[in-house]
């Protein structure tokens, strides 16, 4: 039984993780789109 | 709420359920295998996760070739994505495997041949991951990861018929495998509902990526925007 458990936790646990880099990874890029006013601000006042 | 929105939801709600009814049949439904035990049951893991990863590559195959035709990123951004999944998948296909093989034939690992041509698949696929990693120009990347991900499939069916052309530690194929070959029918159901299950969860993960590898592109293009009119 513990075999078991510990294939199906395994494939549970890295599903998980991936999802959670998934999840960092839209956040980040969230962030900087959000922050498109100011570095486009930015940039049309250097030109 | 967007058309996109609407249709991630949809498969997020078919896929926990799918893997509730899933996970319950393996446990109360599906028969405890006579010779092998109770261990037998991570076959319903194993092999999903198997036949998904070799849908992502043949995803990252597809998209590769679309890719080269077309030099649209989007193209580029599936191959990316599905590479991803098919890596995760066969990671676990590679770890699940030994898990199972431990308690039935006494070692974690044989060079046999699945075994061995299943991680010469994962060593490709994570050998493409790395390549787009370490090459700067995205035009220049996304051309050397499409000629690796076309070569790299040369791989799949040759795991695929490995325990069809070669006699291997490895179990003889359960579904067309000739007239010896066949699974209890409460086995086979159980086996398609949980195969169901992984290909919904490899569609969710595959859209989160591409839809993720959009933002990135966005982000990009404001970049270079900026940078451009800055100079």
């Amino acid at each position: 039984m513990s075999w078991l458990i510990a294939a199906y936790a395994c494939v549970a646990i890295a599903v998980l993780l991936y999802l959670a880099r998934l999840v960092k990874l839209r956040r980040e890029l969230s962030r900087q789109l959000a922050h498109r006013p100011r570095i486009q601000s930015i940039s049309d006042g250097r030109a | 709420m967007t058309r996109d929105r609407i249709i991630s939801r949809f498969i997020d709600v078919a896929l926990l359920a799918t893997l509730a009814i899933g996970m319950w049949m393996v446990f109360f439904y599906a028969p405890i295998e006579s010779e092998m035990g109770i261990v037998q049951k991570i076959f319903y893991v194993h092999v999903p996760l198997a036949w998904n990863a070799f849908l992502g590559f043949g995803v990252v195959f597809v998209s590769s070739f679309r890719y080269l035709a077309t030099r649209d990123p989007r193209w580029d951004a599936r191959a990316l994505a599905a590479a991803e999944v098919g890596v995760l998948f066969t990671t676990l296909v590679l770890i699940t495997g030994p898990i199972w093989a431990k308690p039935v034939w006494g070692i974690w690992w044989t060079w046999d041949a699945r075994l061995t041509l299943t991680l010469v698949l994962w060593l490709i696929y994570a050998g493409y991951l790395l390549l787009r990693r370490y090459v700067e120009s995205p035009e220049r990347r996304a051309v050397l990861a499409a000629v690796v991900g076309i070569s790299g499939f040369v791989d799949v069916p040759l795991v695929y018929f490995a325990i069809r052309w070669w006699r291997t530690q490895h179990p003889q194929p359960v579904i067309g495998g000739g007239s010896d070959s066949g699974l209890d029918p409460r086995m086979a159901a159980t086996l398609w509902v949980c195969a169901a299950a992984f290909l919904l969860l490899f569609v969710a993960l595959f859209r989160r990526r591409v839809a993720i590898e959009q933002m990135r592109r966005d982000v990009d293009v404001l970049r270079d925007s900026a940078e451009g009119s800055a100079a």
